[in-house]
């Protein structure tokens, strides 16, 4: 699904090494790093928000830097850490805007595409809050009609950065198994990033991260002791 | 969203615009009829003081009512959305100084081509795109809604200040001219400068279009919007231009006018319960000229007492409502 080639990722000095990496379809995958370890510059460049510094990235066999925009958001979805609603967007505008990337000029959603979003909606149980303001709605929700959103943008990966960060224990276990049931069910690469390292061993979520070097690494042990001592430098 | 709700209310302002356009008609001191206004155009009497009060007075000044109210709104429209801000707008973010020091320079320093209409419009479209790409480009320093405003505000006062400086220099008579414009009237136009006006006015509507799909996605943020599909610099590049054009053009001809482009686009958004820019841009061209109309409606039916700058009427009425916005979004 995403394959990497020795990519070197950063704004002007190289944040984070990716040696040889690939990403498979009907799984999802979570990155764990100490703050300002770049976390979210690693989902940024998947997204083509920053550029690579060096190397090579391809999703689906196609390579990201010679996409354009479009044909980038029809291959991977960004959702970002916090959305605090906007007044006035309804949850089922904001989940439409998922379908963007297939929109003509004017940005009139199809009658298909409607009933597309109330049917990822009615998926997720958030079709009663169709037509609610997005800043009247709940956490949870919130994150929720995130996920629609980028379920609407129909891409074979989606990414979120910190999706748990602003969620009680409650909802994070349920965020993550949703997103879990996404990605066997409907054959999609979910990658997130998140501190939640307990949820994600509880959960057996395959997890990246970010050695003291600086390179990505993919977890091959099985306990937090490892793990932390792997990914972070010592806590003392 | 519910259809029948959002039709039902444009039901309802498609059919007040022409009712209140046609009270605006009939409105003003001197007694003129709707049938008078039919025949100044059908049959035309040169020597008929009310055929020529139509053609040259009455209807340019509905029609500046209608474009000045939709031009100022849809770019009020454009500015809260590329700036994320229900407060922004093209009066206090300084788009509109821009255009008056333009025009200002071009009133008070009198050159010709620069009094000419084509000469205003120019100076004034040019000015406010300088003022747009300067506000634009003080918006990458700084994310925070509330300096930015404050930057606009200064932007005001420092081209009011260099303003003044070009009027201690100038002639008594350009600066009452200045003065006049200075205090926003939609009765300066001339039927002739009305084709103009009508054809700028549509480039930016049009302009605008364009403009819907990107501006939806940009009120998710920048990179929200990125991944989404959308070129975040182009966008916002034309919608600096386009908001320049309309406003600009309705500073060059009616002096700047206050509050319309703050507060119909903040009434549009609560009245039609929608961020999708589609609805928006026609909710606020019915909403901003019946504004307009209604504002200009006031004027003239006191304009045998008192004559009052439609400036005071826009203020009285926008001012409390911007007030009770921002009290809104603190609760």
């Amino acid at each position: 699904m995403i394959r990497i080639e020795s990519l070197d990722i950063g704004y002007s000095d190289t944040l984070v090494k990716v040696r040889q990496f690939s990403l498979e379809a009907g799984q999802i995958y979570a990155i764990i790093a100490q703050n300002g370890k770049g976390k979210t510059t690693f989902l940024k460049t998947i997204n083509g928000l920053i550029k690579p510094l060096h190397g090579s990235l391809s999703i689906n066999n196609k390579d990201l830097l010679s996409l354009s925009r479009t044909d980038i958001a029809r291959q991977i979805a960004y959702v970002s850490s916090r959305f605090e609603g906007i007044d006035h967007l309804t949850v089922f505008e904001y989940v439409s805007l998922g379908r963007t990337p297939y929109l003509g000029l004017l940005g009139n959603v199809s009658e298909k595409d409607r009933s597309l979003i109330q049917q990822i909606l009615n998926d997720l149980n958030l079709g009663h809050l169709a037509d609610k303001q997005t800043s009247k709605i709940s956490d949870g929700e919130r994150q929720m009609t995130s996920i629609a959103r980028a379920l609407a943008q129909n891409t074979p990966v989606i990414t979120l950065d910190e999706p748990t960060a602003f969620l009680d224990y409650i909802n994070k276990v349920r965020f993550v198994r949703e997103l879990i049931s996404i990605a066997r069910e409907q054959k999609k690469c979910v990658l997130i990033s998140t501190h939640d390292i307990d949820l994600c061993l509880e959960e057996q979520i395959p997890i990246l991260y970010i050695d003291p070097s600086n390179c990505l690494k993919q977890f091959t042990g099985t306990n937090k002791q490892e793990l932390i001592q792997q990914a972070f430098s010592s806590i003392d | 969203m519910i259809p029948g709700r959002t039709q039902t209310i444009f039901a309802i302002l498609a059919v007040s615009l022409p009712i209140f356009a046609g009270w605006h008609l009939v409105a003003g001191q001197i007694d003129i009829r709707l049938g008078d206004h039919m025949n100044a155009w059908i049959d035309f009497d040169a020597e008929n003081t009310k055929h020529l009060l139509v053609r040259e007075f009455r209807f340019p000044r509905l029609l500046m009512a209608i474009l000045s109210g939709s031009a100022l709104s849809v770019s009020g429209m454009l500015m809260q959305t590329l700036f994320r801000n229900p407060l922004a707008g093209p009066y206090i973010l300084g788009i509109n100084s821009g255009a008056s020091l333009a025009v200002a320079t071009g009133l008070l320093t009198g050159f010709s081509f620069l009094e000419s209409d084509l000469g205003l419009v120019s100076l004034a479209l040019i000015g406010a795109v300088i003022f747009g790409f300067i506000i634009l480009s003080f918006s990458v320093f700084t994310k925070n809604s509330l300096s930015l405003l404050l930057i606009g505000i200064m932007l005001g006062s420092f081209t009011s200040a260099i303003t003044q400086l070009i009027q201690s220099v100038s002639s008594a008579e350009s600066i009452k001219n200045f003065m006049l414009w200075g205090m926003g009237s939609l009765q300066q136009v001339e039927l002739g400068q009305t084709p103009v006006i009508i054809l700028v006015f549509f480039v930016g509507i049009a302009l605008t279009i364009f403009l819907i799909k990107p501006l939806n996605a940009m009120i998710l943020g920048d990179d929200a919007a990125f991944s989404l599909g959308i070129h975040i610099k182009k966008t916002r590049i034309l919608t600096i231009i386009t908001t320049a054009i309309l406003a600009g053009l309705i500073t060059a001809f009616c002096g700047p006018i206050a509050f319309v482009g703050l507060a119909i686009p903040n009434l549009s958004r609560m009245l039609f319960r929608t961020q999708d820019h589609f609805t928006l841009l026609f909710a606020n061209l019915l909403l901003g000229s019946i504004f307009m109309v209604l504002s200009d409606i006031i004027v003239q039916s006191m304009e045998h007492v008192l004559v009052i700058p439609i400036n005071v009427i826009t203020s009285i009425i926008g001012a409390p409502f911007v007030v009770f916005i921002i009290l809104k979004r603190l609760a």
